[in-house]
């Protein structure tokens, strides 16, 4: 595998997406290829920022209340 | 205008005897994820809450012709997806007078990160340093940013998103293909990336001298 098929796949490997040979075949051109194996870290760089930035929130608690108000409304009209 | 919320494709059947899950049970399980998607789309609280409610009131409207044919979850991604379009549409209405669409073309144009303006400057004017990050989502069209957010926050696979979207598995690939390389592209124009005197990792709008 060269640096332009490994490119073209590179949203597929970094989804976990590539299975079996294609797998291996792309692993392997990463221990020989700097360049891949630089932009790699760097896309992994930018969605461990994305994850970061958006970290998972609790709900507000009087979430259920106001819906289920606005259900009864609803069957009551 | 909102999709079609009935899908047809098959997965995990959440219902026992043809009968509609309970409405309790279900706003219990999901809400979590269903606020924070809405919360990642319009990183806004009070937005989040209003359109976590309209998500669950169109559910509790639609859960009798529920069909149980697709995965609950995809089902509540859908409707909350519907929701926040129609709440982007009508923001976009109201301040533009105009019709907003979300297609491919709306990356580089309405709705284009334009890199020139994402000066040191104006981003410093932002008070919270996430919001160097946040700007740059919040300029992606709204298909583009759903795609992102679903996968890359919320973790559903492409075949999952493409029954969200109810559009085609490469159309889903070619939005978040896009993108991914409009924010990083944003991203290297705009942030600096660091570990802070805690080694959190962080990021700050580019210095101007820099």
């Amino acid at each position: 595998m060269d640096c332009t098929e490994f490119m073209r796949m590179m949203n597929s490997y970094l989804d976990g997406d590539l299975e079996g040979a294609l797998r291996a075949e792309g692993e392997s051109h990463l221990v020989d290829c700097p360049a891949c194996c630089g932009e790699v870290a760097d896309w992994q760089t930018c969605l461990d920022w994305l994850q970061k930035t958006f970290p998972e929130q609790t709900p507000p608690a009087e979430l259920w209340e106001k819906i289920q108000c606005k259900t009864e409304q609803q069957g009551q009209t | 205008m909102s999709q079609n919320l009935n899908i047809t494709s098959t997965q995990d059947i959440p219902s026992q005897e043809n009968q509609p899950p309970n409405f309790a049970d279900i706003f219990h399980k999901h809400q979590r994820p269903i606020y924070n998607y809405l919360l990642r789309m319009t990183q806004n609280q009070t937005e989040a809450e209003d359109l976590t409610q309209e998500t669950f009131i169109r559910v509790h409207r639609n859960l009798p012709s529920f069909r149980g044919e697709a995965s609950l979850s995809t089902w509540l991604y859908r409707i909350a997806t519907n929701v926040s379009f129609d709440h982007f549409r009508r923001n976009s209405t109201r301040q533009d007078k105009g019709a907003l669409s979300f297609e491919e073309t709306d990356l580089d144009g309405k709705w284009a990160i334009d890199e020139t303006i994402s000066t040191a400057e104006q981003l410093a004017a932002q008070s919270e340093m996430s919001t160097c990050v946040e700007g740059f989502i919040q300029r992606l069209p709204p298909t583009y940013r759903a795609a992102l957010v679903l996968h890359d926050l919320q973790g559903l696979k492409n075949r999952e998103i493409v029954e969200v979207l109810d559009c085609s598995l490469s159309t889903v690939k070619i939005r978040l293909h896009r993108a991914r390389k409009k924010l990083r592209a944003a991203l290297n124009v705009g942030c600096d990336f660091a570990h802070d005197e805690r080694n959190i990792f962080v990021c700050e709008p580019k210095k101007e001298s820099e």
